[in-house]
């Protein structure tokens, strides 16, 4: 039987949608749930058609990077980190689905409701020019 | 379980010949659990009308939210004035402000003529938990929903029946109900397969457009969002204000309507009225 996810969650999937600035979305146990089309557009590929995935998956999927390409390990990253209950900021670089590799910041955020932290939201920003 | 509508309005009072027949308190319900527990659903103006039949055991005051219309009628609430009556209150957290202080922000100089600690009633105040939690013979499921404000939706599991309070909600503030997944609809989780679904219904479809983001459902989305969880039987609650009853029975009609065109029996959905009492599951005796 289908939970709804916190109203938190629900009310930042709403904001995401009107957004014009790329965010990404994950529950408490890291699950992606949503990106809006601007994340896609980095991402090269629209949540629609990508749809929810675990956090070992879509960090594997959109390999993230140093900005000089070194390896840069899951719990360094900045969702990551909020999921940790802490906002975070850092440069990386990631390949899209469509292969292309691009250079962006992460701002990331814990959700925090009444019933405590629900899930993380990360801002992407584009640097690549 | 047995539900008694003492207030039925959004917003704001609204006495006079153009709501006799609907009622003109703000919202409140008297809900009367299978071992005789009484829980008063939100306390407006209707609160006035709970009728506790001489009863002394302890009752239980559960607010989906603090906005005027759904505390109004504390400070008229018999028991309050009764040494001795054991009386709890329970509401939304909200930050570090405990309960007490900001209800008493309405129950103090200049707004009341009493103030909270005057009150003879052994009164308690308590954040109500988010999740589910017991209270008399009923299991209680308290969940945030959108609407202005933190604000609660409950659902009340109690011998075998199962009611859902939705007074002020606004699920369709995120985008078109019937494009969410069931795991992105506000409430979802409180009113599905439930037995009774009390639920916001402010606005008609054509009036909606100008209130959006104001916290309230129009008609048709209280129609796709009872049909989405499966109620057995729905109530329209929350009136405009501006709605008479020949308003109001329009918006009746045009609920009707819109439940029998997704094959449902257009009698399972109904306007609130006060004074009217429905019965969930057995009978209260």
């Amino acid at each position: 039987m289908t939970d709804q996810h916190p109203v938190e969650l629900i009310l930042a999937r709403g904001l995401a949608t009107n957004l014009t600035t790329a965010v990404f979305l994950v529950d408490a146990n890291g699950t992606l749930l949503f990106f809006n089309e601007p994340a896609g557009a980095l991402l090269g590929v629209q949540f629609e058609e990508a749809g929810p995935m675990a956090a070992d998956e879509w960090s594997a999927r959109f390999t993230p990077t140093t900005p000089n390409g070194e390896p840069l390990p899951v719990a360094e990253l900045p969702l990551a980190l909020a999921m940790g209950g802490r906002a975070a900021h850092a440069p990386m670089r990631i390949q899209s689905a469509t292969g292309e590799v691009r250079d962006i910041e992460v701002t990331a955020f814990p959700l925090a409701g009444r019933s405590g932290q629900t899930g993380a939201l990360a801002i992407f920003w584009d640097r690549s020019g | 379980m047995r539900v008694r509508i003492c207030g039925t309005r959004g917003s704001v009072p609204t006495p006079g010949l153009a709501s006799t027949r609907y009622g003109g308190n703000t919202s409140c319900a008297h809900v009367t659990l299978s071992d005789g527990t009484h829980v008063i659903l939100d306390a407006g103006t209707g609160i006035r009308n709970v009728d506790l039949d001489g009863a002394d055991a302890p009752v239980h005051v559960l607010l989906t939210h603090l906005h005027l219309d759904h505390i109004q009628g504390l400070l008229f609430f018999a028991p309050l004035f009764e040494p001795g009556a054991e009386v709890t209150i329970w509401g939304p957290a909200a930050g570090a402000i405990p309960l007490r202080n900001r209800i008493g922000r309405y129950m103090s100089a200049p707004l009341t003529p009493v103030e909270i600690r005057e009150l003879p009633s052994r009164l308690e105040f308590r954040n109500c938990p988010i999740g589910e939690w017991r209270l008399g013979s009923a299991r209680i499921h308290a969940e945030a929903v959108i609407h202005r404000g933190p604000t609660l939706g409950f659902r009340i599991e109690d011998a075998d029946a199962t009611l859902c309070y939705l007074p002020d909600h606004e699920p369709a503030l995120i985008g078109p109900l019937e494009e969410m997944g069931d795991e992105w609809l506000s409430g979802y989780t409180l009113a599905r397969d439930s037995d009774l679904l009390i639920h916001d219904a402010q606005y008609t479809d054509e009036e909606y457009p100008a209130h959006s983001g104001w916290g309230h459902s129009a008609t048709a989305h209280v129609v796709e969002f009872a049909a989405r969880c499966r109620v057995a039987r729905t109530v329209f609650f929350h009136h405009d204000p501006s709605h008479t009853d020949e308003q109001l029975d329009q918006v009746l009609n045009d609920g009707r309507e819109r439940w029998a065109d997704r094959g449902r029996d257009p009698a399972t959905l109904e306007l609130a009225r006060e004074e009217t009492v429905l019965d969930v599951g057995v009978p209260v005796a």
